[in-house]
């Protein structure tokens, strides 16, 4: 099997899309592989956490040119892979066809863009659609999606999680309860995790986004302090530095995909977690820009205008 | 055989098929049907279908634009190639510029395999149809065949060309306008010099002083052709003053052509003209007021220091060069950055080191690292130019500072130059500056310069030998394999294996197996399962003796075949398989 | 005049546009349908010649945002195609679009009486090619090469042979034309952030600009995946923003020349030619009286250039003002269409009304200036005698399929005209400003013909063609 999944990477590795059948065959392995990790899934250091990345696939080259190859380096992503950016397809199935490859090397977990009801607004669906000709491959991908574990642990003492924190919730074995094996919720505790923010009030409050909570640096640190954290690692939210300590340093957002939506000029991030338990935050910026299928606004003169 | 007969008859039933798809393929394979239906049933039959199928989609006639081209070969020889001029003549009027456009070119490619026979006759009576048409695309399409047709056809007939030239450059759609202008420099070679000058000139000027920009920027290029063919007095009095003229155009698209055909505007005009005119015009190219315009004359530096010489380049066009180094617009800058390199290559050592050392140091010092990383990615081009002493004052100083550019781009491209640099220093030079900077790279928290590095050290190696790599670079090999991240370790492994077939086997044995195997219990997964890798590749470069292949290094790897993680047992086994 | 459709299930016309030559109009709508009417014969005689789905409501991924398929712009490239060429737009998506006709074809099966007819290119692989073996004679009937250029759909679908032999068809042309609007080239999306307002062709036949509120791209035609930003005025905070782009045009004779309104009230005219930092003229008129509304009335809602190119009509929300390209320091004249309204100007401040984007249009002799306005009425100015008639569509509710000739002695067109004496023309009548104001019902959308005295004018769904 690993010379079929090398055989995979190397076209995805080129940005080149699996075929279909392909594509149904990696989701069914991949289930199999996700469906036993835990709601919370344990991982050792040392390891590279990474935040979003929507679909920016030279950006995620741009990271592993940064953080390293795998298996070399370990990976913890945590999640929204699809959506917004040109590449969900093709970096979906990077993401998934390294995972069915190196299962303990990468971990990843879902964010709330793995769902099937956010995929069909945001461009997965319709990238689908338009690659392949019909929406095989997102219901491939979206049922895969209700295996992701919802958090990971890394060395019982940094928390991961794409959203945040509920009100649900009091523990990591109140989090292990949970029954994940569906489509994201419109409310209750898995909702939250995906969905939640932080925010500079105390307290929980009621989300602008309609779902999940905003929580306060109070609930941060009852929450660490309960189940024995250093550190909660979350995603979710567009950060201009790629990374951002709140809440007295116990909460850090760390987002991955550069110059979001290729607008906004957010440099991106990830963590390098080492040996040790050192922790090294590196800044990226988004890959020099080929030509391809997506626009060009050129400042200097094209060529057809001489 | 009726397998592949029924083949091609399936490939001309879908020419006809309601689907598109298999309509192009079908077309696509036309040279197939052609073959065969043989010659006569392809002119008399296939043809005459086809001139019938011009009503489809763009695809489609794109293909059959472009296959018509190669169909020569199956009509029966050469003298039947005119039967493929009427369906070209048809897609050369297409609406679709891009049909259009093909349709051309095939018939570039048919006219000249036509035989003598009747030439003029088929080749005339196409022009004169297509510049008829009620459609600017006919007259358009019509302007890119007089190249292939002017220099067969009889003087009388040159002339009625000439005519329709003319014709076609006063125009009034501005389109049919430009392709006239476009393509008069491909006919330009074979119309006499008489003519030349009594016609072609005229339209040159014209066209030079045209109210559409569009036209008026083509017009340089035919000003190098004809000046190719003209005298250097014609030049002198035709040429060159609408040439200036361009250059003082008020559109800077125009000003741009005229900086962007220097080089063989510099060519076309010989001595004389170049010192008198042209080169006070290039100083004046590279003070436009258009970035783009200065950006594209730099360009032209080190092309034209090859015509002119250096001597004159230094003394005239230098100082203007200095003034560059501070423009406003940082493309320029970055143009000028790798301009100025290939400008010293062609100086070399004496006037660059006068000249273009200050140069070089301050662009290296520039604000946008793409300035910096274009000087820095050409300056392999310099080191053998300047030489040991110039590098070493005035390079490396420069290039240990930029060692810490927060780009990392800009830091590999210095990783990059550092073999260039160290060899040209020597290995008993290399000194402490730049062993430290080979291995500041090695343990660059980018993991793309640590690769890069480890590289380096293998080239390095390979040209200054086992003792000096046991002397400078092994003791860092060995602090790395021990560092706390496990990210450096790994970095240790991958240089081990990129030297297995550089060192000689002894070496290997003595001081890198160890590191190796010191390694095999370590705690971190990645690290067992590099090492796995790296005896793998130790394996099967044959540098290990038998006895300890045997031993220790087996023993290890079947132990690691029973580790706790998966991609170590996949990876030992994988070692394992190479040694039997 | 003249009602020409109502076509578009009462969709409201978005745009419309004359094309170079007058024998075409485009319309637009709210839905993104284009509808294309051709002048057949006689002045104002346009038929509905074709209409199409140009483009459609989509959500916008990168910003997450809904994108309306509502027609923005169109414009007729200017130089003359067998098949005529329009670029269109919504808030996003410029597309190229190339009317073509083509005969429509009929099918005859084998068997029926028309088959009969001789088949001039009876061509087959196997048939006396010394290549192909005789034994396969069928396949002579199988493949007349004279069916080839058309093809039933059964046709395509049937693998089988046999089936194919008894289907061959040939083809009759019949006389009837069917005209299709093909796709030519859809340019990429994502070079605009904003809603795109405008659209014009480059006089060299091979360039456009597309302009949204805060920039303006220029296009090559051919070139779908890369465009030039030539002028970009989004601040480094956005809530610097002080001015938008209203409008920007080519200027229809001088490739370098362009010109963008902005809603400051200036006329910006921009010479490419210097350098890639085009040199700027502009154009302002400064005697606005200071009111809180100053800045909302002066704002420019369309500038046209005449068709010699000399000249400028700008609209606001009060006037039309008519330019010397020339001279930017005054212009020469203006039209007040608006006075009646100043009262108002609360209520229409309040209602947003006070932000409809009114467009004008000069006709090609430059005499003739015609600009929407409330209650179904648009005005007519004369510039040459100085004299504006307004006029109103408020009798044409329903479709009046007769032209009709709108000339001062026509009393069922509700019109009024006004002698000015000297600039800006008269009030209107006190009978006018008694009508009560129906700030649904304004004609936004005018097009002129560029030869004749025939103009376009969009009210809500109903696009009227009126001679004068």
């Amino acid at each position: 099997m690993e010379e079929t999944y090398e055989r995979w990477l190397s076209m995805l590795y080129k940005c080149q899309t699996l075929p279909e059948e392909d594509v149904k065959k990696l989701c069914l392995k991949a289930r199999e592989i996700l469906q036993k990790e835990e709601t919370v899934q344990p991982v050792s250091s040392p390891c590279t956490l990474v935040g979003d990345i929507h679909g920016q696939w030279n950006d995620l080259m741009e990271l592993f040119a940064i953080g390293g190859n795998l298996p070399d380096t370990n990976y913890v992503f945590l999640g929204d892979y699809v959506d917004r950016g040109f590449f969900s397809i093709e970096t979906v199935s990077l993401i998934m066809c390294l995972k069915v490859r190196y299962p303990s090397r990468i971990h990843i977990l879902r964010g709330n863009h793995e769902s099937r009801q956010i995929t069909q607004v945001y461009g997965f669906y319709d990238q689908c659609l338009k690659h392949y000709g019909s929406p095989n491959v997102w219901k491939y991908f979206t049922d895969l999606f209700d295996y992701l574990p919802l958090t990971i642990l890394v060395d019982n003492k940094i928390f991961c999680v794409h959203g945040g924190l509920s009100p649900s919730l009091d523990s990591l074995d109140n989090v292990r309860a949970l029954d994940r094996y569906h489509e994201v919720p419109h409310e209750g505790p898995i909702c939250d995790l995906i969905w939640s923010d932080p925010d500079e009030r105390v307290g929980w409050g009621i989300s602008p986004r309609g779902a999940g909570y905003t929580f306060g640096e109070d609930i941060t640190a009852r929450w660490n302090l309960n189940n024995g954290l250093t550190l909660t690692v979350r995603a979710h939210q567009l950060v201009m530095e790629g990374y951002n300590y709140t809440h007295n340093n116990q909460l850090l957002t760390l987002f991955s995909a550069p110059n979001y939506c290729y607008r906004c000029g957010n440099q991106a991030a990830i963590m390098e977690v080492d040996d040790v338990f050192g922790m090294l935050i590196q800044q990226f910026e988004a890959a020099p820009r080929k030509k391809g299928s997506q626009i060009q606004v050129t400042r200097s003169t094209p060529e057809y205008f001489l | 055989m009726a397998q592949k007969l029924g083949t091609v008859g399936v490939i001309i039933a879908e020419l006809k098929s309601e689907d598109i798809q298999l309509r192009l393929n079908s077309i696509r394979n036309l040279t197939t049907i052609a073959k065969s239906l043989g010659p006569e049933r392809t002119r008399n039959e296939l043809l005459a279908f086809l001139k019938e199928s011009l009503e489809d989609e763009d695809e489609v006639l794109l293909a059959l634009s472009e296959e018509l081209g190669k169909l020569v070969p199956f009509l029966g020889g050469n003298e039947h190639a005119y039967v493929l001029l009427e369906p070209l003549e048809a897609l050369s009027k297409i609406e679709e510029t891009l049909v259009r456009d093909k349709a051309v070119e095939s018939l570039t490619k048919v006219i000249p395999s036509m035989t003598d026979d009747n030439f003029e006759e088929h080749c005339i009576g196409l022009v004169k149809r297509m510049i008829s048409g009620e459609w600017f695309t006919g007259k358009s399409s019509a302007c890119g065949l007089f190249h292939v047709i002017y220099p067969r056809v009889s003087p009388p007939a040159q002339t009625e060309l000439r005519g329709i030239i003319k014709t076609l450059s006063e125009e009034e759609t501005p389109m049919v306008r430009r392709s006239a202008c476009l393509h008069l420099k491909k006919v330009i070679p074979s119309i006499d010099k008489e003519s030349l000058k009594k016609e072609i000139i005229d339209i040159f000027k014209a066209f030079s002083k045209d109210e559409q920009e569009t036209v008026r920027l083509q017009s340089v290029e035919n000003g190098v052709a004809l000046a190719t063919q003209l005298s250097e007095e014609d030049n002198q009095q035709h040429i060159k003053p609408v040439i200036l003229a361009c250059a003082a155009d008020k559109s800077w698209r125009v000003r741009f052509m005229v900086a962007s055909t220097f080089i063989d505007l510099v060519g076309a005009f010989g001595t004389d003209i170049t010192q008198t005119d042209m080169i006070p015009l290039y100083i004046k190219l590279l003070k436009d007021s258009e970035a783009e315009v200065r950006l594209t004359a730099v360009s032209k530096l080190a092309g034209i220091t090859q015509i002119v010489g250096s001597e004159c380049v230094s003394k005239l066009v230098l100082p203007t060069i200095k003034g560059l180094l501070t423009d406003e617009s940082q493309n320029v800058r970055a143009s000028l950055a790798s301009d100025i390199m290939d400008l010293a290559v062609v100086f070399g050592k004496t006037l660059s080191t006068e000249y273009l050392m200050d140069f070089i140091l301050q662009l290296l010092k520039d604000e946008v690292s793409e300035v910096r990383h274009n000087i820095i990615s050409k300056l392999n081009l310099i080191t053998p130019i300047l030489g040991k002493e110039e590098i070493s004052v005035h390079i490396l100083p420069a290039i240990i500072e930029l060692a810490e550019d927060r780009q990392w781009r800009v830091r590999l491209a210095i990783v990059q130059f550092v073999p260039d640099l160290a060899l040209h220093l020597g290995a008993e030079n290399f000194n402490d500056k730049i062993g430290a900077l080979c291995m500041n790279f090695i343990g660059d928290c980018v993991y793309s310069i640590r690769e890069a590095a480890s590289v380096n050290l293998q080239y390095l190696t390979k040209n200054f030998g086992g003792d000096w790599f046991v002397k400078n670079i092994l003791p860092k090999i060995v602090e790395i394999s021990k560092s706390t991240n496990y990210l450096y370790r790994v970095t240790s492994l991958f240089t081990i294996s990129s030297l297995v077939n550089i060192l000689d086997a002894n070496i290997i044995a003595e001081h890198l197996l160890p590191i190796v195997l010191q390694l095999v219990n370590d705690k971190v997964p990645n690290i067992r399962l590099n090492v796995a890798k790296t005896l793998k590749e130790l394996i099967q470069g044959k540098v290990i003796e038998s006895g300890v292949l045997e031993t220790t290094v087996k023993t290890s790897l079947t132990v690691m075949t029973e580790d706790k993680d998966m991609d170590v047992r996949y990876f030992a086994n994988a070692a394992l398989q190479a040694i039997n | 005049m003249r009602l020409l459709s109502n076509h578009t299930d009462n969709c409201v016309i978005t745009a419309v546009e004359f094309n170079k030559s007058g024998d075409y109009v485009a319309s637009g709508n709210e839905k993104g349908s284009i509808t294309i009417l051709r002048r057949t014969k006689g002045y104002s005689d346009y038929n509905v010649l074709h209409t199409w789905a140009a483009h459609i409501a989509s959500f916008d991924v990168l910003r997450s945002i809904n994108i309306s398929g509502a027609v923005t712009a169109l414009e007729w490239l200017p130089f003359a195609f067998q098949s005529p060429l329009l670029l269109s737009s919504n808030e996003k998506t410029i597309k190229l679009w190339r009317i073509t006709e083509s005969n429509i074809k009929k099918v005859i099966y084998p068997g029926s009486p028309e088959a009969q007819i001789p088949n001039p290119f009876d061509l087959s692989p196997f048939g006396p090619s010394p290549l192909t073996p005789t034994s396969s004679p069928e396949l002579d009937s199988m493949y007349p090469m004279g069916a080839l250029d058309s093809s039933p759909p059964q046709r395509m679908k049937d693998k089988k042979k046999e089936k194919k032999i008894q289907s061959a068809p040939l083809v009759e042309v019949l006389a009837k034309k069917k005209v299709e609007a093909k796709l030519a080239c859809a340019y990429a999306d994502g070079a605009h952030p904003f809603t795109i307002h405008s659209l014009s062709a480059n006089s060299d036949g091979s360039h456009f600009l597309s302009a949204d509120d805060l920039t303006i791209n220029m296009w090559n035609l051919e070139v779908h995946n890369e465009t030039f930003s030539v002028l970009d005025l989004k601040p480094e905070n956005m809530e610097d923003l002080s001015e938008v782009i209203t409008t920007a045009s080519f200027h229809p004779i001088h490739s370098y020349l362009f010109l963008w309104a902005s809603s400051k009230g200036y006329i910006n005219l921009c010479d490419m030619r210097q350098s890639t930092k085009y040199t700027t003229t502009e154009f302002k008129n400064d005697k606005a009286p200071q009111s809180f509304f100053r800045e909302i009335l002066s704002s420019i809602s369309d500038v046209r250039f005449s068709k010699d190119g000399k000249y400028m009509l700008a609209r606001d929300y009060m006037s039309l003002k008519l330019w010397d390209i020339r001279d930017p320091s005054k212009c020469i004249s203006e039209v007040n269409v608006h006075d009646h309204l100043r009262p108002k100007l609360c209520d229409l401040y309040e209602s947003d009304a006070i932000f409809d984007k009114f467009q004008c249009a000069i006709s090609g002799d430059a005499k003739y200036f015609v600009t929407g306005s409330y209650n179904k009425q648009f005005v007519l100015h004369d510039c040459h005698a100085n004299f504006s008639t307004t006029m109103s569509l408020r009798d044409f509710r329903k479709p009046a399929l007769e032209p009709f000739e709108a000339s001062p002695t026509v009393p069922t067109l509700s019109y009024k005209k006004s002698k000015a004496k000297g600039s800006p023309a008269k009030k209107p009548p006190q009978a006018e400003q008694e009508l009560p104001m129906e700030t649904d019902s304004q004609i936004l959308n005018t097009s002129f013909h560029p030869a004749e005295n025939t103009l376009a004018l969009a009210l809500k769904s109903t696009l009227y063609i009126y001679t004068y």
